[in-house]
């Protein structure tokens, strides 16, 4: 199933990007030779202080893809949010679990879910504590700045 | 997506569509098996409706024959246009309920020292059997609470591992058993015979080469199949025990290990055994070796509930005791 699916994906891809000019300004193969192994440029959502900044995933799809969840990274040391591990770029997110994944999502999908991520943090399911308790404490200036704070100066790392 | 196109593959259907009851998502009927054996529940991918039923057939409505599989307690089969001349007519449509493969076989395992014997007979049973899933969907018909089939039904699955896929390669023309290359060549090492691997578990016979017939054809055979979540199984092979009990990986893993142990002492007692016997100038035959191999580990493996206990349990004691009682009962009595 997997490599007549991976090639349908790259057209569905091709065919529907366009579409999210203002989320992902590029999802592509790393090798156009390798299908199992994609780079995506996501851009910072407005009203958020990731606004203005653009970050990069790494997409590995297993074998077993899409049967099991596509393996989704940021870039180490770049994101600073509260489902992300800052210093392995690791992702908590639901869908991107075995037991929650569906066959039906795509990369597509899965990109603009981790997008959507981004604009709604969840403090319940922290890997970066920091960010997570000055969410619970609502102090929003705070959390801008902190995670200015990374943006600017740590990410350089 | 297109409503053409099956949302797990991305392909277009052709005449492979089932459609998932109640929430009627249609898939191939390949596509949402897989799935159901990758996924902890029988939600629908599409809208995580919890699943009872699959029809197939799903273009062939109209020319009024389908089958619906229960997902759950096993298969059940029936015509459509029987289901839709009883609900024209306003009666209430018998649904076979009561069709349930699941308890008939777990009753069957209770009663474990039936079953390995149960092996010689599986012949006899076959093509009686009433538990099917079926394609040829034109022949099927029903009685009662009964379902009959076609008697050139078949289930193709490796008798060693238990899997029902394309690659199995071997069969036994003599008592139709079928096989994995591979897995009878992993058994033969396992019970250090490795020119022994050509040979019909069952019957001994010279194994001769299978082609998957094009048709899907199939039988159900409740002294080795099991149906777990609406999948045919070997009832004794691990991954069954691994779907049962709904274990995750790593549990697998650990039951793995503890069979594997408790197998090495069986094994191990067998070949001293098979050593003694040698030097009074008898010889254990393969299938006996394999039949006495299985049969112990096995009722070690239930005293053990599971674990490995090697502090509780003398697996050594045990295994002399048990494999010396079956080589008796198989006629090796000078042993
Ligand atoms: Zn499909
Ligand atoms: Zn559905
Ligand atoms: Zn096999
Ligand atoms: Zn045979």
């Amino acid at each position: 199933m997997s490599e007549r699916r991976l090639l349908k994906e790259y057209q569905v891809v091709k065919k529907e990007l366009g579409n999210h000019k203002n989320i992902i300004s590029s999802l592509e193969p790393i090798d156009s030779d390798d299908l199992t192994n994609w780079t995506a440029t996501i851009l910072g959502p407005p009203n958020t202080p990731y606004h203005g900044h653009s970050f990069d995933l790494r997409i590995h799809l297993t074998p077993e893809y899409p049967l099991k969840p596509p393996q989704v990274t940021f870039s180490a040391y770049k994101m600073p949010h509260c489902n992300i591990e800052f210093k392995t770029g690791k992702i908590c997110l639901n869908i991107l679990d075995n037991a929650n994944w569906s066959p039906v999502w795509n990369l597509l999908t899965v990109v603009l879910a981790i997008y959507q991520l981004l604009s709604d943090p969840v403090t319940d399911s922290p890997l970066n504590i920091d960010l997570s308790n000055i969410l619970k404490i609502k102090d929003t200036s705070a959390y801008y700045g902190l995670i200015e704070y990374y943006l600017n100066n740590k990410s350089d790392k | 997506m297109s409503d053409l196109e099956c949302a797990i593959c991305f392909e277009e259907f052709k005449e492979d569509r089932c459609a998932l009851n109640p929430c009627h998502h249609t898939f191939h009927l390949e596509c949402i098996r897989i799935w159901h054996s990758y996924a902890d529940d029988l939600k629908c991918p599409t809208c995580r409706t919890e699943s009872e039923t699959i029809t197939l057939g799903f273009e062939g409505v109209s020319d009024g024959y389908g089958v619906i599989i229960n997902l759950r307690d096993g298969f059940y089969v029936r015509k459509l246009q029987e289901f839709s001349e009883m609900t024209s007519v306003g009666q209430t449509p018998q649904i076979i309920t009561d069709f349930n493969i699941n308890q008939e076989v777990e009753e069957e395992e209770d009663n474990d020292d039936n079953e390995d014997s149960g092996d010689d007979h599986r012949l006899k049973d076959e093509g009686s059997g009433v538990d099917v899933l079926v394609n040829e969907m034109g022949e099927l018909s029903i009685t009662e609470n009964t379902v009959r089939v076609p008697s050139t039904t078949r289930i193709l699955q490796c008798n060693i591992c238990g899997e029902i896929d394309e690659s199995i390669n071997e069969c036994c023309d003599d008592c139709n058993t079928l096989y994995h290359d591979h897995c009878l060549r992993s058994l033969a090492i396992e019970i250090f015979q490795p020119q022994s691997w050509e040979l019909c578990v069952q019957c001994n016979k010279k194994l001769g080469k299978f082609n998957m017939p094009g048709e899907d054809v199939r039988t159900f055979n409740p002294d080795s199949s099991k149906i777990v979540n609406g999948r045919l199984r070997d009832k004794n092979s691990l991954a069954t025990e691994r779907i049962y009990h709904n274990m995750h990986l790593d549990e697998f893993e650990t039951l793995r290990t503890v069979k594997y142990k408790i197998q090495e002492h069986v094994r191990n007692v067998l070949n001293d055994f098979k050593k003694r016997a040698k030097n009074k100038g008898i010889s254990i035959s393969t299938a006996d070796f394999i039949f006495v191999n299985k049969f112990v580990s096995r009722n070690l493996y239930q005293i053990s509930e599971y674990k490995y206990k090697a502090n509780e349990i003398d697996y050594d004691g045990e295994a002399k005791k048990q494999v010396l009682h079956q080589l008796i009962l198989l006629g090796y009595t000078n042993i």
